[in-house]
């Protein structure tokens, strides 16, 4: 992939400017956009003043101008909708925090461990530990002590307790509600059984070093309709 | 191209569920991936994307990350767990409306018919 050097990156935001008024948030954005606009047509084969030149003619003076108008146009919206929320009524914020709560509640929001952690392998693409390649890693890795107690992040039902040789080790799945399951791998122990119930916070395995592991850690991850979600954006606790 | 009026209502679903398949993304990405899942008929133009990305990050719907390159900062976006759940209510929706549209043109389709 192409990266501009200093001299072109200048130019880019030199024309950018001349442009575009004060408001910095879009400006920056605008920015990494043009670049980027730029870098792509010069990886298929433009020079630079080549593509350049096209992103002036793409980009003209009034596209930016109304970018930059609908930009204004919803910020003035969104000032009138925070002023309307202030003055709004205590009853409606009160059934709004009632219905976030409830909602919450469902979700698998807690850590699956008790004490403090370190992650060692995050969610999205990450390098393996083991094979060296770039791989999407479903879940996140915590690293943590052999035989650590390991808790259900919400209330649900065990659907499956498995044993993984060649990948997750000894591995739990529980079912929640509104879609979401949890894996629990690389276990050492599990002390529930399958189609048995458990409620958030419960324990429910001991932390190992099972299947394809490169040391004693806990593989968490966090599904929603059977796709993986990032955990650590909904451990809030 | 399709209409402006059109595109309109369903901009919000379109990039939820972009982010929802492909993990964290930053603003070019999302034009350049909606382009080529859609053959060109769907353009997302950055007028419209930008100020949404903002609003959907003010709603709680997205976070965002940033990465310096060089002088410049690029932002990626990704769900939180409300995110999540709304690319996926939206995505139904708008899945079952798309249905209902369909019979509402061709009546014959219609299992009601």
């Amino acid at each position: 992939m192409t990266t501009l050097n200093n001299q072109q990156t200048e130019q880019v935001l030199g024309s950018l400017e001349a442009h575009i008024g004060g408001n910095r948030k879009l400006k920056n954005e605008m920015f990494d956009h043009w670049c980027t606009y730029v870098e792509t047509h010069m990886n298929n084969g433009a020079s630079f003043e080549q593509a350049y030149s096209k992103l002036k003619e793409e980009f003209g003076v009034n596209e930016l101008k109304s970018i930059e108008k609908t930009y204004l146009a919803y910020h003035q919206s969104s000032l009138w909708v925070g002023t309307l929320q202030r003055a709004g009524s205590m009853a409606a914020m009160l059934l709004f925090l009632v219905v976030a709560g409830v909602d919450a509640q469902k979700r698998p929001d807690i850590s699956p461990v008790f004490d403090q952690y370190i992650v060692s392998s995050a969610f999205g693409e990450q390098i393996h530990p083991i094979t060296n390649k770039e791989i999407h890693h479903n879940g996140i890795d915590l690293r943590v002590p052999l035989n650590t107690p390991v808790r259900s992040t919400a209330d649900g039902t065990v659907k499956t307790i498995k044993n993984s040789p060649k990948g997750h080790g000894l591995h739990i799945i529980i079912a929640h509600k509104d879609g979401y399951e949890t894996l629990y791998a690389n276990l050492s122990n599990v002390s529930v059984d399958a189609g048995q119930t458990v409620v958030k916070g419960e324990e429910i395995a001991r932390s190992g070093n099972s299947g394809i592991s490169s040391g004693p850690h806990l593989h968490y991850e966090i599904r929603l309709n059977q796709k993986p979600v990032n955990p650590k954006l909904y451990i809030s606790k | 191209m399709y209409s402006k009026e059109l595109l309109k209502g369903t901009l919000r679903t379109i990039v939820l569920k972009l982010l929802a398949e492909h993990g964290s993304m930053y603003g070019y990405e999302i034009t350049q991936k909606t382009k080529e899942l859609t053959s060109g008929k769907i353009v997302l133009t950055e007028g419209a994307l930008y100020p949404l990305l903002h609003k959907l990050e003010a709603e709680g719907y997205l976070v965002t990350n940033t990465k310096s390159i060089g002088k410049r900062i690029r932002k990626y976006y990704a769900l939180t767990p409300e995110g999540d759940e709304k690319a996926i209510s939206l995505s139904n929706e708008f899945a079952d409306f798309v249905q209902t549209v369909i019979y509402l043109l061709n009546p014959k389709l219609s299992p009601k018919s």
